[in-house]
């Protein structure tokens, strides 16, 4: 995103070869990825997934937020974390794989949930954010910082077959208090989902954010990108800023 | 005219459908349409779809064809359209 970025080693520019071979990312894409930060609120389903992926694309550094530890029920789609991990921390867990792969990554484990308290410090560390957070309060707070600091947010969510993603950049796109003022009263924390569609979503909003930082390709910007996996189903759909919105509604 | 429902995220679960074709007469808003629709499966669907105040939920997300409505957007619905309702999703 800004172009003092660091230059490549050796090692990096072996390892990243072959996406370095995509035309429009190149190395300029690849350095501008080491430069950069990235803040993955909860690094469960989808956050595991986001992260590992930005793991070996090379970003620079990852911000992992997420409280508790491993439970049985993680086990089905949280793929960063191991039967063995079960009763142990999940984001040492989650630093210990990332590294396990990617040993030139920078890591900084927050064992705490996103809330209005902790939400300015995180996002003061990154470049972007990708929200992968199951409870609409936590969301609500994040988008708030991340528009408030001007940082792009990857939203990422999913339930039973189905999920949606959009890039929030703010002052420029729908923001989620556009798109959902208010928290839906009937969320549960705990919903309906398999492990195959929150790693679908994960990656998608892996792609988006490296488009983001790299500079590259179109993003969900201003789109809602919703699936169904039971049909195979993709529609891209244009979403609406609201100009009575409380967090962006005054800006530009 | 003939208007198509799609059901998505917490609706589907409700009703227990994708989508459904229901017959409305013309002229017909979106928001009509959405309190019709909720008077069709009023055990499952409306306590979804309808606050306490008998309004649309403010959090439920409508689409029309492939373009976002608001809940009291203006527009008259025609014959064949498509209208999608889903309600916010999250991570985990
Ligand atoms: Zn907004």
């Amino acid at each position: 995103m800004t172009d003092n970025s660091p230059s490549l080693t050796d090692e990096e520019r072996a390892v990243y070869e072959w996406q370095m071979w995509v035309e429009d990312f190149g190395v300029a894409g690849q350095e501008r990825l080491k430069g950069a930060s990235v803040l993955i609120s909860r690094v469960g389903g989808l956050g595991s997934v986001v992260a590992y992926e930005l793991a070996a694309a090379g970003i620079g550094k990852l911000v992992l937020a997420h409280a508790g530890n491993v439970k049985p029920s993680d086990l089905n789609r949280q793929l960063l974390m191991t039967h063995a991990g079960l009763g142990k921390s999940r984001v040492e867990s989650a630093e210990r794989r990332l590294k396990e792969l990617n040993p030139r990554l920078e890591v900084v484990a927050v064992n705490e949930n996103v809330d209005k308290e902790n939400a300015k410090q995180l996002v003061e560390q990154v470049d972007l954010v990708v929200d992968c957070a199951p409870m609409f309060e936590e969301r609500l707070a994040m988008n708030h910082e991340a528009v408030g600091q001007n940082k792009p947010l990857v939203e990422c969510a999913m339930y039973d077959l189905e999920a949606t993603i959009t890039t929030v950049l703010p002052g420029r796109t729908p923001c989620l208090v556009c798109l959902c003022p208010e928290p839906p009263k009937l969320w549960r924390r705990e919903f309906p989902v398999f492990g195959a569609v929150s790693g679908t979503v994960g990656c998608i909003a892996a792609m988006e954010a490296i488009k983001v930082v790299a500079g590259f390709g179109s993003t969900l910007g201003g789109k809602l990108l919703a699936f169904d996996l039971r049909q195979m189903t993709f529609s891209k759909r244009q979403i609406l800023r609201r100009p009575d919105c409380a967090v962006c509604g005054h800006l530009p | 005219m003939q208007i198509t429902i799609r059901y998505e995220a917490q609706t589907r679960r409700a009703v227990g459908l994708e989508e459904e074709t229901i017959e409305l007469v013309a002229p017909c808003r979106v928001s009509d349409c959405i309190q019709h629709v909720a008077t069709l499966h009023p055990e499952s669907l409306r306590p979804i779809v309808i606050n306490a105040a008998g309004e649309i939920q403010p959090s439920l997300l409508i689409f029309l064809g492939d373009d976002q409505v608001v809940r009291d957007d203006t527009k008259e619905l025609a014959d064949g359209d498509t209208l999608t309702i889903m309600t916010p999703i999250s991570g985990g």
